[in-house]
């Protein structure tokens, strides 16, 4: 009953404080980076304003990386020590990378339009991007249908430790395929102006705390749904 | 100009598509809070039925003799 009474409305514990924290500051750094990426940063010489896509672009693609190491971390953990909690991060950072993942292959089609002259094109680097989102919009869709909340995490820690391979292969693309998508980190550093590189760092940083922040929220919502089933089965609810 | 639609509708996705996560997270809260609601007043609901049944108890034993119902028999299963 005890269990049962902490998940309901109460005074603000711990976890309600940090996501506040974590809220505030996303918020914060966000308006920095999109004052950054609006008027910190020059315009771009051939392309224009449009360019200033290219910001969130990359903040977005970055995330959804780390958002998938994450499932591959947490997958590992789960089989390790079979704690459900692993899996939940796993599930969350999941769904997350998705989100992230939508985003930037969104933009990056938006900004093709004008760039390109095609929404799309079946270049190396997107062409593995939509498989990187397809092997966790898979990864999603495989827990829902699997009732057996063991058998559940342990298919699915599999699947996302298997799908991480994806991500390096993304990341490299550009590197071994010839492509028309640009380069943009080489040997000798960023090849763009001072301004352009502290606007995507600002980005990356604003990108990479909304997706902690979220991942605070979906977590404990999903350790609550856990103790919530649990707390069900033992008071014989089911 | 025809360039600052695009711009502007790259970063309209990305809010439209935080919103919709984000609405989606408050639905499961909302749904899962609920859930635990219900499952507090069926709680509540037992024990308030086990503690009358207590109380009713010497009445029920002197109305019904010594075989009379234990307390709580009967009540438990609140599904």
């Amino acid at each position: 009953m005890r269990a049962v009474a902490g998940l309901s409305n109460g005074p603000p514990d711990a976890g309600d404080r940090l996501q506040r924290v974590l809220l505030g500051a996303t918020l914060a750094v966000g308006l920095a980076a999109i004052y950054m990426a609006f008027v910190y940063a020059p315009k771009e010489a051939t392309m224009g304003h449009v360019q200033r896509i290219f910001y969130f672009h990359v903040g977005a693609a970055w995330t959804a990386f780390l958002a998938f190491f994450v499932v591959f971390l947490g997958g590992v953990a789960y089989l390790r020590t079979r704690d459900r909690r692993w899996d939940a991060l796993a599930l969350s950072s999941a769904e997350i990378g998705v989100i992230f993942t939508t985003i930037a292959l969104a933009m990056g089609s938006i900004w093709a339009k004008p760039a390109w002259g095609a929404w799309w094109t079946w270049d190396p680097r997107l062409t593995t991007t939509t498989v990187l989102w397809l092997i966790y919009v898979s990864y999603l869709i495989l827990r829902g249908t699997i009732d057996e909340p063991e058998r559940r995490a342990r298919f699915a820690a599999v699947v996302g430790i298997v799908g991480f391979v994806d991500v390096p292969i993304v990341f490299l693309s550009i590197r071994l395929w010839r492509t028309i998508h640009p380069v943009l980190v080489k040997s000798e550093g960023f090849d763009m102006a001072p301004q352009m590189v502290q606007a995507l760092l600002a980005a990356l940083l604003a990108c990479t705390l909304l997706y902690v922040y979220l991942l605070v929220v979906r977590t404990s919502l999903e350790r609550r749904r856990i103790e919530v089933e649990a707390a069900k089965q033992a008071l014989g609810f089911y | 100009m025809g360039n600052l639609w695009y711009l502007a509708l790259a970063y309209g996705v990305i809010w439209i598509v935080l919103l919709v996560y984000l609405y989606s997270i408050a639905r499961r809260q909302e749904s899962l809070r609920q859930e635990v609601k219900a499952i507090e007043e069926a709680l509540e609901g037992e024990l308030g039925a086990e503690e009358e049944t207590d109380e009713i108890e010497p009445f029920l034993t002197l109305v019904q003799g010594e075989g009379a119902r234990p307390a709580g028999q009967g009540l438990s299963d609140s599904r």
